[in-house]
């Protein structure tokens, strides 16, 4: 998936790995695989949480944003 | 033909029929038309048919400095909105004639309850309105972000209120970043619905890059509330596609505009904690989804261990087996083996033996060794008593034959 995740998605996405993870439906072969993109789900959420969206600024045409 | 009257005479006739046949004080309903206060303040007021198009009645009134003053402030603290054009008034009054002026008005005082009462039913008719079409919950049925973090603010640049959802949202305890802009309207007065009106068309256009719209006021003890029951403002509200949270709010009043909207705050800062905590629910349910995936993980990799650990033991156990089986079978094989082995060796031997017997029970190997055989009739004799003295013998040499005659007998001793 190389286009970022609206903050819906991603926390779907990271809620239905972990439930797998804690049925224990999860296939061994693809455990490494789900846990690196949970990981990275929660990590991009977290950060995008604490940077301001520069496209949106632009195409708003904030540019007094500390006033 | 009655008498000729000077135009003041007709006036001062005027004068003294409305001094005579009116009371002092008449009680009156009217609707401002048009207010402005230059010291005094003077009105238009108008009277409208039931459709509310058509001005059936008209006059003039005033109300002087020296009472203004107190009556507006009266008003104000009793209706939560400023005497302006468009209210509906109960007054009362005294007609005044001027010769030169005319007809006019003089307003002592107003009953703030009627015009409550008539805010009540506007603003009544007007959700109805909504209702009927359609428009009152359609911003309440909008799903409400998990992270609202680009916001469009109404409100006035420099309204305090304003200032409060800023610093309030910038200066969060969690360090979230927000991108908002501020739409910048008149939030009273009467030119305050047209105003809000255009500014909330604009947030329809940007709203691909917005995830709420909060509609803030500017403050103060007593906000004048009234441009906020408008169903153009309402309809507005509801042709939005994101939420919008009504921060306009006051303990007392519900406005139209905070019944269509989607979530209603009664202070800016209250605004703020709602986006603030609603990213703050999102974050510990990313937290506590952390915590899953670790705990699960790990319960799910230990009793992956546990299962490969054990395979392995259930693996060792039954290849020991195996080979303890192969090793015993390998065993009694190769007994088998020698036992076999040892077969073929004493065959090997007793083959060896029984060829050298054989070898030495050939004639030829036997006449080597200087044996002979001796021939009676050409059969092999073995006793003396199977020849008589004279008869003719053969006898076979290892290398060629004898034949000779019984001369005599030696029995063996």
């Amino acid at each position: 998936m190389t286009k970022n995740p609206s903050y819906k998605d991603a926390i779907e996405e990271i809620e239905s790995i972990v439930e797998e993870i804690e049925n224990e439906t999860v296939d061994v072969d693809v455990l490494a695989i789900k846990v690196k993109r949970a990981t990275f789900l929660i990590k991009f959420c977290k950060e995008k949480l604490r940077t301001t969206d520069t496209e949106v600024k632009k195409s708003l045409k904030i540019f007094d944003e500390e006033k | 033909m009655p008498d000729t009257l000077s135009l003041y005479e007709l006036n001062q006739l005027i004068k003294s029929v409305i001094n005579t046949t009116l009371p002092e004080r008449v009680l009156v309903t009217a609707e401002i038309a048009s207010f402005d206060v230059k010291n005094h303040c003077y009105m238009v007021l108008v009277d409208k048919d039931e459709k509310k198009t058509t001005i059936t009645a008209e006059m003039k009134a005033v109300i002087w400095a020296s009472r203004y003053k107190a009556l507006s402030v009266e008003f104000k603290n009793a209706t939560g909105i400023e005497l302006t054009k468009g209210i509906k008034i109960l007054f009362e009054a005294s007609v005044n004639f001027h010769e030169r002026y005319g007809l006019k008005l003089t307003i002592h005082n107003i009953d703030p309850a009627y015009t409550l009462g008539e805010l009540a039913i506007k603003r009544k008719e007007i959700l109805e309105r909504l209702i009927k079409e359609g428009l009152k919950d359609r911003n309440k049925s909008l799903e409400f972000p998990l992270v609202p973090q680009r916001i469009g603010i109404i409100s006035s640049p420099t309204s305090a209120g304003y200032e409060d959802l800023l610093s309030h949202i910038k200066n969060n305890p969690y360090g979230y970043k927000f991108t908002y802009k501020l739409y910048e309207t008149l939030m009273q007065g009467d030119k305050a619905e047209e105003s809000i009106i255009r500014t909330l068309n604009q947030c329809i256009d940007d709203s691909v890059y917005l995830d709420v719209i909060i509609m803030v006021r500017g403050g103060g003890a007593q906000p004048d509330l009234h441009c906020f029951d408008s169903y153009g403002i309402a309809k507005t509200i509801a042709s939005l596609t994101i939420p919008f949270i009504s921060g306009i709010g006051h303990e007392r009043d519900i406005t139209v505009v905070d019944e269509v909207a989607n979530i209603r705050v009664k202070t800016p800062t209250a605004a703020a904690d709602l986006i603030i905590t609603r990213i703050k629910d999102f974050e510990d349910r990313i937290d506590s989804l952390t915590h899953s995936l670790v705990h699960g993980t790990n319960k799910l990799t230990s009793n992956l261990r546990e299962w490969l650990s054990s395979l392995t033991k259930n693996f060792e156990i039954s290849i020991r087996n195996e080979l303890l089986n192969y090793n015993h079978r390998l065993e009694v094989f190769i007994k088998g083996l020698m036992h076999s082995l040892k077969i073929i060796q004493t065959g090997q031997e007793r083959l060896r033996s029984r060829e050298s017997n054989i070898n030495h029970l050939n004639p030829s190997n036997v006449l080597k060794r200087g044996y002979s055989i001796t021939y009676k009739n050409n059969k092999a004799i073995k006793s003396i008593s199977e020849a008589n003295i004279g008869d003719s013998l053969k006898t076979t040499l290892y290398k060629g034959e004898l034949t000779s005659k019984v001369e005599r007998k030696h029995p063996t001793k």
